[in-house]
């Protein structure tokens, strides 16, 4: 192996392995066989003195003073983007699911609120066509209707606080990972 | 030699071959061999190490078409080799200690 194919070969390993200051070794190296040969070694016994080259990049990475790409990063990166098709329509259906729970909530609100005000305006007329007996009955119903309206008005509020609380937590909690 | 012990020694023994005259890796490694078994790889963080506390200083010059880094000794180099010697003395105490003296 020469002098050349020795050093290229140490390179790639470097850099595979994600050694920043590679050049610096490169250098020091490629110095350090230019002795050797001058002092008479054979190109074709750099393996016998230096090791191979997987050998030294082992060495080189076990040194004090090798700078090495933080692999982490990269990895959780690659991760996510892997796992785009699981977790996109996870998060999309908790999404709906979400919408859905504050929209029907809304909605049955509003359902009884107004049904509950129209059987309130309209008890009297049934009072005086139908009787007093239906009429009391429309009465009380029209009011079971606006309690019902003003609990389902309440746990709307409280859903979407607890939402909003816990879409905050989750993006704060993301920051602290990042910083 | 124990590990421990020749890693605390080896950066001494680079200051103190640089002293003697300015040199370059093949050089030290050739010449502290025979002394302390030092061998091209565990030279590297040494050199980069002394560096760093500014206790040598580099220069690449050409030799026979190429460039070649030599290595010289600092005033700093030169003090903390004499604290070394310094605490020398105390380990002496400790070596004295440990053969029942």
């Amino acid at each position: 192996m020469t002098k050349d194919d020795y050093l290229a070969q140490v390179l790639i390993y470097m850099k595979k392995y994600g050694v920043i200051n590679y050049q610096s070794y490169i250098d020091y190296y490629e110095e350090y066989i230019d002795d050797l040969i001058d002092n008479g070694l054979e190109e074709t016994d750099l393996l016998k003195t230096l090791g191979t080259p997987k050998k030294l990049m082992l060495k080189i990475l076990s040194d004090d003073d090798v700078q090495v790409k933080s692999p982490k990063r990269g990895i959780v990166t690659v991760a996510l983007l892997l796992g785009i098709p699981v977790w996109a329509p996870m998060l999309l259906a908790l999404f709906i699911i979400g919408l859905v729970l504050i929209l029907t909530l809304g909605i049955c609100t509003i359902v009884f609120g107004v049904s509950g005000i129209w059987t309130l305006i309209v008890f009297p007329i049934a009072l005086v066509k139908i009787g007093i007996a239906y009429g009391l009955l429309q009465f009380g119903v029209s009011f079971i209707m606006l309690g019902a309206s003003l609990l389902l008005e309440q746990i709307t509020v409280t859903v979407v606080n607890g939402m909003l609380y816990a879409a905050q937590k989750m993006v704060a909690h993301k920051q602290i990972m990042r910083g | 030699m124990n590990s421990q012990l020749k890693k605390g020694l080896i950066d001494v023994c680079v200051l103190a071959e640089i002293k003697r005259q300015e040199s370059y890796g093949y050089a030290i490694v050739t010449d502290l061999q025979e002394l302390i078994n030092v061998s091209e790889s565990t030279l590297y963080p040494v050199l980069k190490r002394l560096l760093a506390k500014k206790y040598i200083a580099s220069e690449s010059r050409e030799y026979n078409g190429r460039n070649r880094k030599y290595y010289t000794i600092t005033e700093a180099g030169e003090n903390s080799m004499d604290d070394f010697l310094i605490e020398w003395n105390q380990v002496e105490k400790v070596v004295d200690f440990i053969k029942g003296k």
